[in-house]
C-alpha cells in the first residue's frame, strides 16, 4: 500500500480535518484513481474510526468529526472521478418517524452512510409513511432507515411497512430500523428487514445488503 | 405459555407464574420484597434464597423460573435500621411517598411532631419493563404491560408499608393520608392513567392534579381508608418531584436568581429568573447516577462503596458495611472520574488516555481489557469500564445541555445565579466539588452550591405537615414557563458539545 494512502486513513482516523485535503490531494498527484482513494484510504480509516467507536475509545463527537472529515476529502476526489462511475453504494432515505421528532441518531447514522459512498435523502423528523413511500417511487432508493425515540414508533414503524406493502414495493426496499425504543424482537414484530443498535451497526447492515446480500 | 406453581416456605403459601420470569418477581407478588441494589446485574448477592432441589443458595434476580419450585423465604428484613418514636393513640401520622424512575422512598411522618422517619428505599420493581420513562411509556402501549407496571409499583409500596406498620405495631387506620411525589409517568401509572399520551409528540396530558382517591382504590390494601394525594404535575416530562422542589425552595425563602437540578434518571430543572419567574426544562439523563446502567454499579445498601478519595498516590473508600465491596453507587462514581481526570488517567474527551498503560496509577488501579475495551479494576472484583463513562457522559450532556437551552430561553446570564441547589436521590451526599469537576452543570461563578438531597421525598413529607403546602405548589406550578429541547433546532449541536467533560477544575464548561 502507498505511503500517501495509508496517510489519508490515518488522518481519518485521527479526525485530522485540517490535513486531509493535502492529503487526498497528494494521492491524486502521485496518479492514484479517486476510486483507490475512496477504498483503500476514505473507507478504511472509518473502519478504523468504527472500530474505536465500538471499543468506546471513540465516541458520538469523534463520530460526527470523522464525518465531517470525509466531507472534506470528497468534493476533492469527486472532481476527478469518472462521471461514469457509480460513487454511491445506493441511496438510502432516512427519516424519523411520525410522532418523533429526535433526530441526534438519525443525524448521524447519515453521516457515517454518505461518508462511506452512500447518497443519503433525509427527510427530517416526524415523516409519515406515505412520504417516505414517495420518495422512495420518486427516486428509486432502495434503503430506509427509520429512527424513534418513543413509544409511537412502534405504530410508525408498521405504517411504513404497511405502506411499502400496499404500494407493492415491500420486496423492493430493506427497512433497517434503530434508536432508543427499538430491538431486534420489534423489529420482528413489525416485520422491518434488520435492527442496528449503534450507526456503526447500521452501516456494516447497509453495506451487507448493497453487497447484494 | 408454560406455567409453573411456586410453593412459599415456611408460609406453605402457593401461586402460579409465567415460565421465564425471575423469582424476585414472582416473590414480589407473593409479599417478599427481596432487597435488590444491583438491580439484578447478580453482583451484590443480596437476594439469594433457599431453592429445594438446589445445593446452594441461588440469586433470585438471575433465576429464571422454569419449573415448579420450592422457595424458603420469609419478609423478615425492614430496609435499614428504622427509628420510629413510640406513637401515641393521639398521634397523627402520615406516608410521605417518593416514587422515581429508579428507586422509591418512603417515610412516615409525623404531623404532630413535624417529624419524618424513612422507613424503605428500593429500587422501582418496574425497572424490568426498562430502566427510563420511555421504555416503561412504550411497555405501556400494552395492556397487559400496562396492568403489570401499575401493579408492581403498587404492591411493592404497600408490602412495604404493611411490614413496618406490623414491626412497628402501629394499627393500620391511624394513617390519615397518604403524599405522592415522583415524575408524571410514575404518577400516571401509580393512578392507573394512560401513559401513551405522555409519549406522544405533542405530549399533552389532560391530568395534571390527582385528587380526591382513597388508598384502597390504587391497591394500598394496608392502609385502605386513609386519604390519597399527590403534589401537582406541569407536563408530561415536568413531574411533582420538580414542582416539589421549587416549592420547597420558596419555603427556603429563595426566589429568584436560583438555579435548580434534579439529578434523577429524568433530570429535571428550574430558574428563577432576577424578577422570581419560575422557568423549568427536563432531560433524559438514564439512570448512571444510580449506578444502574454502570456494569459494577448499584444503590446505597450493603457492600457499597458510596464515596472514593484521592490520598498520596493511591485511593482511599468508604463502604457501606464491612467487608470486601460489591459495587460503587453514583456518589462513588462521580468522585472516581472527578479523581481520574485530574490525574490524566481520563482524558476531557471521556477515553482513557493515550498512554495509560504506561502510567503509574493511583493504588490499587490496574487496567486491563475486555476484548477491544480498556477497564480499571478497583477493589475486589469492581471494574470501571470505558462504557460505564460513556453512560456519564450521556447523563452529563443531557443536564449541562438541558441548562444552557433554560438560561438562554430565561434570557439570564449564568453570572448573576445566586443560588445553586442540586437535588437527587443519591442515599449518600455528592461531593459538590467533585460533581462540579465533571461538568453536568454550567459554571456559576457568582452562586454558592448547595446539595439539597431527594427534594421529591421532602416535598411530600413537607405536605404531609402543612396543608397549605401543595396549594403553594400548585400556584408556582401555574406560573412556571416549561422550555421543550426536543423542539429546539440547535439541540443536537450544544448536546454533542457537552459531552466533554471540562478540561480543568473550575473551566468554564
Amino acid at each position: 500500500m502507498k505511503e500517501s494512502i495509508l496517510a489519508v486513513r490515518k488522518a481519518i482516523d485521527e479526525l485530522d480535518i485540517d490535513g486531509i485535503g493535502t492529503l487526498v490531494s497528494q494521492c491524486l498527484e502521485e496518479g492514484l484513481s479517486p476510486e483507490e482513494i475512496i477504498q483503500e484510504g476514505v473507507s478504511k480509516g472509518l473502519e478504523v474510526v468504527g472500530g474505536k467507536f465500538e471499543s468506546g475509545e471513540y465516541f458520538l463527537a469523534d463520530l460526527i468529526m470523522a464525518g465531517e472529515v470525509v466531507k472534506e476529502a470528497m468534493p476533492i476526489l469527486k472532481e476527478k472521478m469518472n462521471p461514469g462511475y457509480g460513487n454511491s453504494k445506493g441511496k438510502v432515505i432516512l427519516a424519523t418517524v411520525a410522532g418523533d421528532i429526535h433526530e441526534i441518531g438519525k443525524n448521524i447514522v447519515g453521516m457515517i452512510l454518505s461518508a462511506n459512498g452512500y447518497e443519503v435523502i433525509d427527510l427530517g423528523v416526524d415523516v409519515p409513511a406515505d412520504k417516505i413511500m414517495d420518495t422512495v417511487k420518486t427516486t428509486g432508493a432502495r434503503f430506509i432507515g427509520l429512527s424513534a425515540l418513543l413509544t409511537t414508533m412502534v405504530v410508525s414503524v408498521k405504517e411504513v411497512v404497511d405502506s411499502s406493502l400496499a404500494a407493492g414495493l415491500r420486496d423492493k426496499v430493506r427497512i433497517v430500523i434503530g434508536g432508543a425504543c427499538t430491538s431486534k424482537d420489534l423489529c420482528k414484530e413489525m416485520g422491518a428487514d434488520a435492527y442496528g443498535e449503534t450507526a456503526i451497526d447500521a452501516l456494516k447492515i447497509f453495506n451487507k445488503y448493497a453487497a447484494g446480500a | 405459555m408454560d406455567h409453573h406453581t411456586i410453593t412459599l416456605l415456611p408460609s406453605g403459601s402457593q401461586q402460579s407464574f409465567p415460565s421465564e420470569m425471575f423469582l424476585t418477581e414472582a416473590l414480589l407478588d407473593m409479599g417478599i420484597a427481596l432487597k435488590t441494589p444491583c438491580g439484578g446485574k447478580g453482583i451484590c448477592n443480596k437476594c439469594k434464597v433457599i431453592v429445594e432441589g438446589e445445593s446452594a443458595a441461588v440469586l433470585a434476580c438471575r433465576t429464571r423460573i422454569t419449573r415448579d419450585l420450592t422457595v424458603h423465604a420469609e419478609q423478615r428484613e425492614i430496609d435499614r435500621d428504622i427509628h420510629i418514636p413510640h406513637v401515641r393513640p393521639d398521634d397523627h401520622i402520615s406516608v410521605a411517598v417518593d416514587i422515581g424512575t429508579t428507586s422509591v422512598r418512603i417515610s412516615l411522618v409525623d404531623t404532630s411532631r413535624k417529624a419524618s422517619f424513612e422507613i424503605a428505599s428500593f429500587l422501582n420493581p418496574q425497572q424490568r419493563f426498562g430502566h427510563d420513562v420511555i421504555s416503561r411509556i412504550a411497555a405501556g402501549r400494552d395492556p397487559s404491560k400496562l396492568q403489570s407496571l401499575q401493579n408492581l409499583i403498587r404492591k411493592a409500596i404497600n408490602i412495604r408499608l404493611d411490614n413496618v406498620l406490623n414491626a412497628i405495631e402501629l394499627p393500620a387506620g391511624m394513617i390519615e393520608e397518604i403524599v405522592f411525589s415522583g415524575n408524571t409517568t410514575m404518577l400516571y401509572l401509580l393512578f392507573g392513567l394512560e401513559v401513551e399520551p405522555l409519549g406522544r409528540y405533542p405530549y399533552t396530558i389532560l391530568t395534571k392534579d390527582f385528587k380526591g382517591i382513597l388508598a384502597e382504590e390504587i391497591g394500598l390494601d394496608c392502609i385502605g381508608s386513609a386519604r390519597v394525594l399527590s403534589l401537582p404535575v406541569l407536563s408530561a416530562f415536568i413531574g411533582a418531584d420538580l414542582v416539589g422542589g421549587l416549592t420547597l425552595c420558596h419555603d427556603l425563602g429563595i426566589t429568584r436568581n436560583a438555579f435548580f437540578i434534579d439529578l434523577g434518571t429524568n433530570g429535571e430543572l428550574f430558574l428563577l429568573d432576577g424578577k422570581g419567574d419560575p422557568y423549568t426544562t427536563s432531560c433524559a439523563m438514564g439512570p448512571a447516577l444510580e449506578g444502574m446502567n454502570i456494569t459494577w454499579g448499584m444503590t446505597a445498601d450493603t457492600g457499597a462503596i458510596t464515596h472514593i478519595y484521592a490520598e498520596k498516590g493511591g485511593l482511599r473508600y468508604h463502604m457501606i458495611g464491612q467487608g470486601k465491596p460489591v459495587g460503587i453507587t453514583g456518589t462513588a462514581l462521580v468522585d472516581l472520574i472527578a479523581i481520574l481526570l485530574d490525574n490524566g488517567i481520563i482524558a476531557p474527551h471521556g477515553a482513557f488516555s493515550h498512554n495509560v498503560e504506561k502510567y503509574n496509577l493511583l493504588n490499587p488501579l490496574s487496567l486491563n481489557h475486555n476484548g477491544e475495551s480498556k477497564r480499571l479494576k478497583l477493589w475486589g472484583d469492581i471494574r470501571l469500564t470505558q462504557k460505564d463513562i460513556r453512560n456519564v457522559q450521556l447523563a452529563k450532556a443531557a443536564s449541562l445541555s438541558a441548562a444552557r437551552f433554560l438560561l438562554e430561553a430565561a434570557e439570564f446570564d449564568p453570572g448573576d445565579v445566586e443560588h445553586v441547589f442540586i437535588a437527587g436521590a443519591f442515599g449518600e451526599n455528592l461531593d459538590l466539588n467533585y460533581f462540579s469537576r465533571l461538568g453536568f452543570i454550567p459554571y456559576f461563578p457568582n452562586a454558592t452550591y448547595e446539595f439539597l438531597g431527594n427534594t421529591s421525598l421532602k416535598a411530600a413529607q413537607k405536605a404531609c405537615i402543612d396543608p397549605d403546602f401543595l396549594k403553594r405548589a400548585v400556584t408556582l406550578r401555574d406560573k412556571t414557563k416549561e422550555v421543550v429541547l426536543s423542539a429546539l433546532p440547535r439541540f443536537q449541536d450544544v448536546f454533542i458539545q457537552s459531552l466533554d467533560f471540562p478540561a480543568s477544575k473550575n473551566g468554564p464548561d
